[in-house]
């Protein structure tokens, strides 16, 4: 069997997909990857909040009702469901804090005044697979699992090709892999004190990884703001270094691993099913059962 | 949360209030809410305050550290307390629990539950977990009496439901050996690491630009 990998930068991060096939020719292989880059492509359209032309920046400002993608409405639940389980911390109208922490659309880096995030119950309401209303201005941001959401999005289109046995998609650390013979994918995980290392190996059967750290996304004087914020408190988390999860979904592990910054894993036992990794700051380890034996310990 | 302060006030032998601004519910809780809070306990009990803490109000994060700082501080307050009690502590228990009592039947549910329990030492210990209007929070008011005086009262705002403590009581089954790093070109035969996302040309270029 043939493994093609194609390579791309996107949504922020590196993107690569390798295909592995029998009898797929190269050309078709290669028009496969063209049709996910343009899906990318897309997504990015509609729902960074980094580009001023992006469906999500024309949300701005706007009320009422609005008719919006199916996919948009797809992350909103995902969202609703891990904005109830995580106490509220998980939002998707987060935007305009993280803006105002510095992580804007120009990248300038400069801390000015936060405001409150609205209450999701008050500001939005998802009327049908194709409208929501908009009770008062928000700023959407779905970096929690909007990533997660999108290597799903490739990884379903991905599998209804026909010839293609086994796919592996890695957006810049948070990965999916299918295997139509059951094979595992292995998966190192990157130690976050030194990118060079792993701190651990997992097989992955037909399942999603993703993870959260801190330590490539910071920005201030020295370093001392991150991506990840409690919308509370209106200030970056503290105690985690770094999280990773597997679930089914990429959408639901990619909120998951966001969401354990904020929250325990046993606020979100009875709402989703899921393995996990925690390294908090102090580099105590914390792991779920199925994975006790993932981690290179003295 | 004056219906909570005039029940407090209102009990017998209770010498002194603390404020534990921060603690429990402090993801929830601004600076000014906070600040009220602190205003309305000193209109309602201002003569019971010269122990006023402000723990945890600054650290929000580390809740249990404000939590264990809370505690510290509070047991130096119950030692103070012990010379204003004059009352002999039998005398102040049955009082007491005649009074919790009458203020549960006029307060409704306001008092959760009332526990006495007598150590084999004579120890009487006096738990009171009191719900707030909020409905969220509980303090449990603890008091010990030995030798027929109070030595100690703890009003101890149950912090269970803070993030910090959640994640101590959920990473009950931490792996306890210390987690080393391989270099990667050690490891044969990766498909993908699994990390944090790579960062971009622009991202980089413009955290070095500042």
């Amino acid at each position: 069997m043939e493994r093609r990998d194609y390579t791309t930068e996107a949504t922020g991060t590196q993107w690569t997909i390798s295909l592995w096939s029998k009898n797929l020719h190269e050309k078709d292989s290669q028009s496969i990857w063209e049709s996910c880059v343009s899906m990318i492509d897309n997504f990015e359209c509609n729902y960074s909040r980094f580009r001023k032309d992006s469906f999500l920046t024309s949300l701005v400002g706007r009320t009422g009702k609005v008719e919006v993608p199916k996919d948009m409405i797809c992350m909103l639940q995902h969202y609703r469901k891990l904005y109830d389980a995580s106490g509220e911390l998980i939002t998707p109208l987060g935007g305009q804090m993280i803006s105002q922490m510095g992580y804007d659309a120009s990248y300038t880096f400069q801390m000015k005044a936060v405001e409150e995030v609205p209450v999701f119950d008050t500001a939005v309401e998802i009327i049908d697979s194709k409208n929501i209303f908009l009770h008062e201005k928000v700023h959407f941001d779905f970096g929690a699992l909007g990533k997660g959401y999108l290597i799903d999005l490739v990884m379903q289109k991905l599998r209804k090709q026909k010839d293609i046995n086994r796919i592996l998609i890695n957006a810049g650390g948070d990965i999916a892999h299918w295997s139509e013979s059951g094979e595992k994918a292995r998966i190192g995980l990157e130690n976050p004190d030194n990118t060079e290392e792993i701190i651990g190996m997992i097989e992955l059967g037909s399942e999603a990884l993703t993870s959260s750290a801190t330590n490539k996304r910071r920005w201030g004087k020295s370093n001392e703001y991150h991506h990840i914020y409690n919308p509370k408190l209106k200030k970056n988390t503290t105690d985690i270094k770094a999280s990773w999860v597997i679930h089914q979904k990429a959408a639901i592990a990619d909120g998951i691993a966001t969401s354990l910054f904020l929250i325990s894993s046993e606020d979100l036992d009875s709402a989703f099913s899921f393995e996990y990794a925690v390294l908090t700051m102090n580099d105590e380890l914390h792991v779920s059962g199925a994975l006790q034996d993932t981690f290179f310990t003295q | 949360m004056k219906k909570s302060l005039k029940t407090l006030t209102a009990t017998f032998g209770i010498a002194g209030l603390v404020i534990l601004t921060g603690c429990g519910e402090a993801t929830d809780v601004t600076k000014e809410p906070l600040d009220q809070a602190v205003e309305v306990v000193e209109q309602k009990a201002g003569d019971m305050m010269d122990s006023t803490l402000e723990a945890g109000k600054d650290a929000m994060e580390g809740t249990d550290q404000a939590l264990e700082k809370a505690m510290d501080k509070t047991a130096e307050t119950g030692d103070a307390m012990m010379d204003k009690v004059t009352e002999t502590g039998e005398d102040i228990m049955d009082k007491n629990t005649e009074m919790m009592k009458k203020q549960e039947v006029m307060d409704g549910e306001a008092m959760e539950k009332t526990d006495e329990t007598i150590g084999d030492d004579g120890t009487k210990n006096l738990d009171v977990s009191y719900r707030s209007p909020a409905g969220a929070e509980t303090i449990a008011v603890s008091m010990t009496i030995t030798g027929g005086k109070v030595s100690e009262i703890i009003a101890t705002p149950e912090a269970v439901e803070s993030v910090s403590i959640k994640h101590q009581a959920a990473f009950a089954e931490a792996v306890s050996a210390k987690v080393v790093g391989k270099s990667i070109a050690e490891i044969a035969d990766i498909d993908a690491i699994g990390g944090s996302s790579l960062t971009t040309g622009g991202f980089k270029a413009a955290v070095a630009a500042l």
